[in-house]
């Protein structure tokens, strides 16, 4: 079962904080097809946070496919993620290290790129929840 | 809601309750022991006069303070009812229950009215049948004695539920219990002394007096009447005055000072005394009387308390 | 589930010469956790003792659950500020009291969360810590079973943990049966991932009332050259504006999505207390975006004149 934890200084939207922490399970197998979400009153009554937010967070996933929710019984995890991105990983962190030398080509330091790549972020992000 | 006001008002309640029985216990003790003594004494002897007497007096200095037992039913059980509620905030959690503040208000009203009600009655029904053990006694205090007329009967019953009512109005207005018990209390003592005071004569208005003309100094009036005023004639049956002085002085009886008894003197001379007093079998009339008055200005204000409840907390905070 | 709760038109509440509250119109769907915001003495206790039927207006209506306020006093919970409770009473008694005075009482529900939260039965509330009258009052105001809750500022006086539980049950019952909460803070923070509907209350006026999403969706922090700041303000509704002579920060109002800008804008979203406080701090500015009723102007998107 996984365990719900919420950051709140970091900013992000408390949905999407539980839709990255369900995504994170899939990734490092802690959530497998088939599981049952906690039901919101559950998580509700631990995390002290809107029932809506809960179930905004689960109609998140599934839209993008991850979990079914059934009436009557609960939300159950569909399909899992992770095991087949290893090769996408790979080769993602192969275009991030050219960005990362280009851009100390270009003059920039360290914060200099941390900060870029947060805002390029901060930026997909908003396009993508707009 | 009956049990939320047993809850709420139980100490008061009980209180009074223990006090009302540990005064029964010493009249009925006391009561008891005047029957005894009195066994085998000849009715109208001075030997039993003077002990009915002496039992009279033995209670007679707590009497006194009958006329402020009624008061504390304002202060204690009056007063708190919607002052408390007001000042703990509990306004608040007691009106916003299913049962409506109307509701609230008027179960409240109606229960412990008439639990102090009772209260008055037992005490007056006490009372007097510690007075009839007296009775050969002759001198039908219970009407005459200001303490003891308020004290017995139904008419105590009815000064316990107006000074209660009082007390719950000044609470309504007020909102603080301190206040609204001092004005409780000041809202009994002005009823008290227009009622009862000689110088309103309030309860003149009760009956019509009986008028009883005299030319001899013996009293005419029956032991145990309220008086309620006498005048001198003259000889040709006007009235001159109720002073004894100046008609003496226009009689020409010897001047003896404004102190003397001059109505030998004037009874000789052909003037005549018109007394008017109550008698004593008017005792129930007045009760009665008195009873509806102050019943009614319960009721009356009771009703203003009521229709005040819809808004329990009103326009102001 | 889109029927309304709460509903208040032109709702003005007057203590002598002061108005408390004046002009107030919104509209609550049911089955919202509605933050009512407002520094102290702005009117949030008056509204919500208006909906409670404790006081009646001086103006204007005020409707719960379809009727005059009032009226359903066995589906609304109002817990007042300073929490009261009989203090000669013991845990039961209050209990006791709930049971007595409502002809729907969850006797079951009552015993069981005061369990769990080890307050005894037999104490006298008077001896209970603040923190533990605070959760009897909320257990005899949840154990009606209202649909309506009204708390005014229920975190006051409660410790991080007190509002913890407070907050969690608070949540949990509203996942479990759909109750509308109504509760006033002053404190933004305490809201935040509890509330979804935003109620700002200031000098005695409602200033902004609406989903706190849409309102966050809504609304943007624009920051450029003071210079491109005109130009904005005639295209979109400005909430705060805030300039120095080179430099400028707007908070926009944009219900239909942000317009192209020119590029130099830096745009950002806003948080949840930044908006609040623009509000508050901006008391001519209003949104009432969409949730007036009919029978009432929308004054969305123009600013008070």
């Amino acid at each position: 079962m996984i365990d719900f934890r919420l950051d709140k200084g970091s900013g992000v939207a408390t949905y999407l904080q539980l839709v990255h922490q369900v995504k994170q399970a899939l990734r490092l197998g802690v959530l497998h097809a088939g599981d049952r979400l906690p039901t919101a009153k559950d998580v509700v009554a631990k995390l002290a946070i809107n029932p809506n937010t809960v179930l905004k967070a689960y109609r998140e996933l599934e839209r993008e496919g991850l979990v079914t929710a059934r009436p009557g019984l609960g939300t159950f995890v569909e399909r899992s993620l992770g095991t087949a991105s290893l090769v996408d990983h790979a080769r993602l962190r192969r275009e991030l290290g050219r960005v990362v030398r280009e851009g100390r080509a270009a003059g920039l330091d360290d914060e200099d790129l941390r900060a870029l790549f947060t805002s390029v972020l901060t930026d997909s992000f908003r396009e993508e929840t707009a | 809601m009956l049990w939320l006001v047993w809850r709420q008002h139980r100490l008061p309640v009980l209180v009074t309750s223990v006090l009302l029985l540990a005064f029964g216990t010493v009249l009925l003790v006391h009561g008891l022991r005047t029957v005894d003594l009195t066994a085998g004494l000849a009715a109208g002897s001075e030997e039993l006069d003077a002990l009915l007497d002496r039992r009279f007096h033995d209670l007679y200095l707590f009497f006194n303070w009958l006329p402020l037992v009624p008061a504390l039913a304002g202060l204690f059980l009056g007063a708190p009812v919607l002052a408390r509620e007001h000042e703990t905030g509990t306004a608040a959690l007691a009106w916003t229950q299913s049962v409506s503040p109307r509701r609230w208000v008027v179960t409240k009203l109606l229960v412990l009215g008439t639990v102090v009600t009772l209260c008055g009655l037992a005490l007056g029904a006490m009372l007097n049948a510690w007075l009839g053990t007296l009775d050969e006694l002759g001198q039908g205090n219970r009407f005459a004695l200001v303490p003891l007329f308020g004290g017995s009967g139904v008419v105590s019953g009815a000064w316990w539920l107006f000074s209660f009512v009082m007390g719950v109005a000044a609470g309504t207005v007020l909102r603080r219990t301190v206040p609204a018990m001092a004005v409780a209390l000041a809202a009994y003592v002005v009823a008290f002394v227009v009622i009862v005071s000689p110088i309103v004569d309030f309860r003149d208005m009760y009956a019509e007096p009986t008028r009883v003309v005299q030319d001899s100094p013996a009293d005419a009036r029956p032991a145990g009447s309220v008086s309620a005023g006498s005048d001198w004639l003259d000889p040709d049956g006007r009235t001159v005055d109720s002073d004894m002085y100046p008609v003496a002085s226009a009689a020409g009886c010897p001047d003896e000072g404004p102190q003397f008894d001059y109505s030998p003197c004037l009874f000789t001379k052909g003037y005549r005394m018109a007394v008017e007093f109550y008698p004593p079998t008017m005792y129930w009339r007045f009760q009665w009387t008195e009873t509806a008055i102050l019943t009614g200005v319960a009721l009356a204000v009771g009703g203003l308390v009521v229709w005040s409840a819809r808004r329990p907390t009103g326009g102001r905070r | 589930m889109t029927e309304t709760v709460l509903e208040a038109t032109g709702l003005g509440k007057r203590y002598r010469r002061r108005w408390a509250l004046r002009d107030c119109s919104l509209a609550v769907p049911a089955g919202r956790v509605v933050a009512l915001v407002g520094p102290n003495g702005a009117g949030k206790t008056t509204l919500l003792h208006l909906a409670a039927g404790l006081l009646a207006p001086t103006a204007g209506t005020v409707r719960v659950l379809g009727s005059p306020a009032g009226h359903e006093r066995g589906r609304v919970a109002f817990l007042a500020q300073d929490k009261p409770l009989y203090e000669t009473f013991t845990v039961a008694d209050m209990l006791r009291f709930g049971r007595r005075m409502n002809p729907v009482w969850d006797d079951g529900f009552a015993r069981a969360r005061l369990a769990g939260l080890d307050i005894p039965l037999d104490h006298r509330t008077g001896r209970l810590s603040g923190g533990q009258q605070a959760q009897v009052a909320l257990t005899v105001a949840l154990a009606k079973r209202p649909d309506l809750l009204l708390l005014d500022e229920p975190m006051a006086n409660l410790d991080p943990l007190a509002r913890h539980e407070v907050m969690r049950d608070l949540m949990a019952v509203v996942a479990d049966t759909g109750l509308t909460v109504l509760l006033s803070s002053h404190v933004v923070s305490d809201l935040e991932n509890t509330c979804d509907w935003l109620v700002v209350v200031n000098r005695g006026r409602v200033q902004v009332s609406g989903d706190i999403e849409d309102l966050l969706g809504a609304h943007h922090l624009l920051s450029g050259p003071a210079e491109l700041a005109g130009a904005v303000a005639s295209r979109l509704a400005v909430v705060e504006d805030d300039r120095t002579d080179r430099q400028a920060t707007l908070l926009v109002r944009a219900t239909d999505g942000l317009p192209a800008l020119d590029p130099r804008w830096h745009v950002r979203p806003v948080a949840l207390e930044e908006l609040v406080l623009s509000y508050l701090r901006q008391p001519e500015s209003a949104a009432l975006p969409r949730l007036v009723m009919a029978g009432a102007a929308p004054t969305d998107p123009v600013p008070f004149p």
